[in-house]
């Protein structure tokens, strides 16, 4: 093969794929849409959470003299989980956590002599409501609550009163501490998860759920990148069939520099335009990635350093796989269906995404491993999931596996390509496509 | 000497044969046709000359050697079903064709900006390929064939879809070539053009050589005894000369024995009273010869 003319071919399809509209629309506009999309859906939230900070004031008529309240009070009840206020306050996401109190801090209650004065403020909505406490609250607990009727709930100043009225009970009638515990059984709780060395983690549930939740995402991003980026390719070479450019190009270069030049070019189109996704969300990731260590999850760096070696391997091999036989369709369409069978082939491995989950380095994950259309997704996932349990031979076996067999799937992509691509009019029988191959 | 040589070259489609051993050359300087009804087996031929199939047997030998993928950069090939990438800028697109041949990327721009200059089309160089009119398009594939200077070019139909004008700038090229020492391997079904661009012809039919030579030699192999005379009255009846047949044109065909040469049938002719304006042998068209191949190898 000679490499100038590989990379002739590259550089032009590279530069023909990222001049066109659809690529820079997908590119660059994906993300923008992405943005705009959750911008629209976070209007309702936003327009909720301004009336959430307007002042609930609600009237207080106590007959049991338990609050004995003498003016306006704040009211609060809100306890933020411990493990997402440490996650969100690691990130520097602190202010979040206190505009969230103050939400719920909004609730003002506002003591009245008699249910009559409570009832004239309500009707004019200086008050959106009144709780009355009996004179036998101590004893029955009965608190009653007259709203207005566009006040809908009431949850939140239930919560503060409930709170109000907890630390009225408490005090003087139990040391502090002890309030203190009533008031918060638990203050704060340190989760550790045991792993199968015997060795304690810090990091819980949560920490669990994400431990899943991050090889998962990767990939589910492999698969998306590979399949876009071969989708391409199998799509360019239908349209220079239908074109008639091959014969052409054919008689300039033979089939596997084309094929090769091609798989590169269009597959550096696909790269950038993952990259500049990635880039594009990199401060929000940033974030995660510090909610991540908030929640005691180890970034699985092997895994990624091997998502970053498998994805060229598997997108020369499924790319030329896909290029090859899509050769043989004889218009767009025809090409897709053909370049499907691969598709297919490489979500295999996420059928067996449980038992993966459950044993990521049982049986079926050492055989998918060694099965070159499924070592891509294999191997990613065990050195994500669990980097210790997989050995250093058995991944750089893997990719080595990976890398001869990518290189057999050139070979026979270019030969199916050669015949493939300039077949016009009725596709005579595979057999007989597969016998020229050979002779090819 | 031969530039190219065909030897034996064989070719199947499954059980359809598409060359049954074909064997001939193709020398330097010359304009070659290759001639053949559809489906004869020239295309197969030309791609298996191209590389892109490859032959069930025989030989193949380029510029005296065995044909090598890097000779490929010195011929140049025009196919007939061709066709641009239609999105592209025509000056990248030529451009990327002429590195494809081995050109240097600016070297291959600069040449393409020239052959836009001479074919007329200079302010279509920034186009997209789909705003060109078909002939328009026909004559930048035909730049970009031409762009490397190969030493050996292969044009399948390169007049297809141009007015006359073009079709003479056309074989204005081709003869240009020639003086330039270029070979140019011809595939058309244009007699005309056969008879006035071509030096030699080969006749493929049923994937089998049927007819290979230089034209006149062809024209002659295939013509009957026959002159032709333009005269003022009908000629006499000489010896040698078994029938005289009126034309429309107001000329008269002389059918000879064959027992004397056209040269002493007219000084028989002049002796006889004969007042003679032309003379000439007549050669059956090249179109007449195909005609007849094809359909003696039909039967």
């Amino acid at each position: 093969m000679r490499v100038h003319r590989i990379r002739t071919v590259a550089v032009f399809e590279f530069l023909a794929a990222v001049k066109t509209k659809g690529y820079l629309i997908t590119t660059f506009g994906m993300p923008v849409f992405l943005a705009l999309y959750g911008g629209v859906l976070s209007i309702p939230r936003w327009i909720e959470s301004r009336r959430a900070q307007e002042t609930s004031v609600y009237g207080v008529v106590d007959p049991s003299a338990v609050l004995g309240l003498a003016s306006d009070v704040e009211g609060s009840a809100v306890e933020i989980p411990d493990v997402v206020r440490e996650a969100l306050s690691t990130p520097g996401q602190g202010a979040e956590i206190g505009r969230q109190l103050a939400r719920w801090n909004d609730v003002v209650f506002r003591p009245f002599e008699s249910e009559d004065a409570a009832r004239a403020a309500v009707r004019p909505g200086t008050i959106k409501g009144y709780f009355v406490l009996p004179e036998d609250y101590r004893a029955t607990g009965r608190v009653i609550l007259v709203s207005g009727e566009r006040t809908l709930g009431a949850s939140e100043a239930r919560a503060a009163l409930s709170k109000l009225l907890l630390d009225q009970l408490l005090a003087g009638s139990v040391p502090d501490d002890l309030a203190a515990r009533i008031r918060e059984p638990i203050a704060k709780t340190e989760r550790f998860t045991l792993d199968k060395s015997g060795e304690l983690r810090k990091g819980g549930v949560a920490a669990i759920v994400l431990k899943f939740a991050v090889p998962l995402v990767l990939m589910v991003l492999l698969l998306i990148s590979i399949l876009m980026s071969a989708g391409t390719l199998v799509q360019a070479t239908a349209i220079e069939k239908e074109n008639k450019v091959v014969e052409v190009l054919l008689s300039s270069a033979p089939s596997d520099e084309i094929l090769l030049g091609k798989l590169l070019g269009l597959g550096a189109a696909g790269a950038l335009q993952i990259t500049i996704w990635f880039s594009m969300v990199g401060a929000a990731a940033l974030a995660f990635t510090a909610s991540l260590v908030a929640f005691g999850v180890d970034a699985p760096w092997l895994g990624m350093a091997t998502a970053v070696l498998v994805y060229p391997l598997a997108y020369l091999f499924y790319g030329s796989l896909m290029l090859g036989t899509g050769s043989i369709g004889s218009h767009q369409r025809e090409a897709n269906q053909w370049g499907m069978i691969w598709s297919f082939l490489l979500v295999v491995p996420i059928f067996f995404f449980e038992t993966l989950l459950r044993d990521p380095h049982g049986a079926i994950g050492h055989v998918l491993t060694w099965i070159p259309p499924f070592t891509p997704i294999a191997v990613v996932f065990r050195t994500t999931i669990d980097s210790e349990g997989i050995a250093a031979w058995e991944i750089v076996g893997a990719l080595a596996l990976l890398v001869g067999a990518t290189w057999v799937a050139i070979r026979f992509a270019a030969r199916l390509f050669r015949v493939g691509i300039l077949l016009t009019g009725a596709r005579p029988k595979l057999r007989q496509i597969w016998r020229q191959a050979r002779l090819s | 000497m031969s530039l190219l040589s065909f030897e034996d070259v064989r070719k199947s489609y499954g059980d359809t044969v598409a060359l049954r051993g074909v064997s001939f050359e193709v020398r330097p300087a010359e304009v070659f046709g290759l001639l053949g009804p559809n489906g004869a087996g020239k295309t197969t031929l030309i791609r298996i000359l191209m590389d892109i199939l490859r032959p069930d047997g025989g030989a193949i030998r380029l510029f005296g050697e065995a044909r090598r993928r890097e000779h490929l950069d010195r011929v140049g090939y025009l196919p007939e079903e061709r066709g641009l990438y239609t999105k592209q800028p025509v000056l990248e697109v030529m451009t990327y064709f002429g590195a494809l041949k081995g050109l240097a990327r600016g070297d291959a721009r600069r040449r393409a900006k020239e052959w836009l200059e001479r074919m007329g089309l200079a302010e279509t160089a920034k186009w997209r390929v789909e705003r060109l009119s078909k002939g328009m398009s026909q004559k930048v594939q035909i730049a970009t064939t031409l762009l490397s200077d190969p030493e050996i070019c292969v044009l399948d139909e390169p007049r297809a879809g141009l007015d006359p004008v073009n079709a003479r700038l056309v074989d204005d090229l081709i003869r240009e070539r020639r003086e330039r020492g270029r070979t140019t391997i011809l595939s058309t079904h244009q007699m005309s053009q056969v008879e006035t661009l071509c030096d030699r012809v080969a006749l493929i039919d049923h994937g089998r050589l049927m007819v290979y030579g230089a034209v006149q030699e062809v024209r002659e192999r295939y013509s009957l005894p026959e002159v032709r005379v333009h005269a003022a009255a009908p000629p006499p009846l000489v010896r040698g000369v078994e029938e005289v047949i009126g034309e429309s044109d107001g000329s008269w065909r002389l059918r000879l024995t064959g027992e004397r040469v056209p040269a002493d049938v007219l000084t028989d002719l002049v002796a006889g009273g004969a007042r003679v304006e032309r003379f000439e042998k007549v050669l059956t068209p090249m179109e007449d010869i195909f005609v007849r191949v094809v359909r003696e190898g039909a039967a």
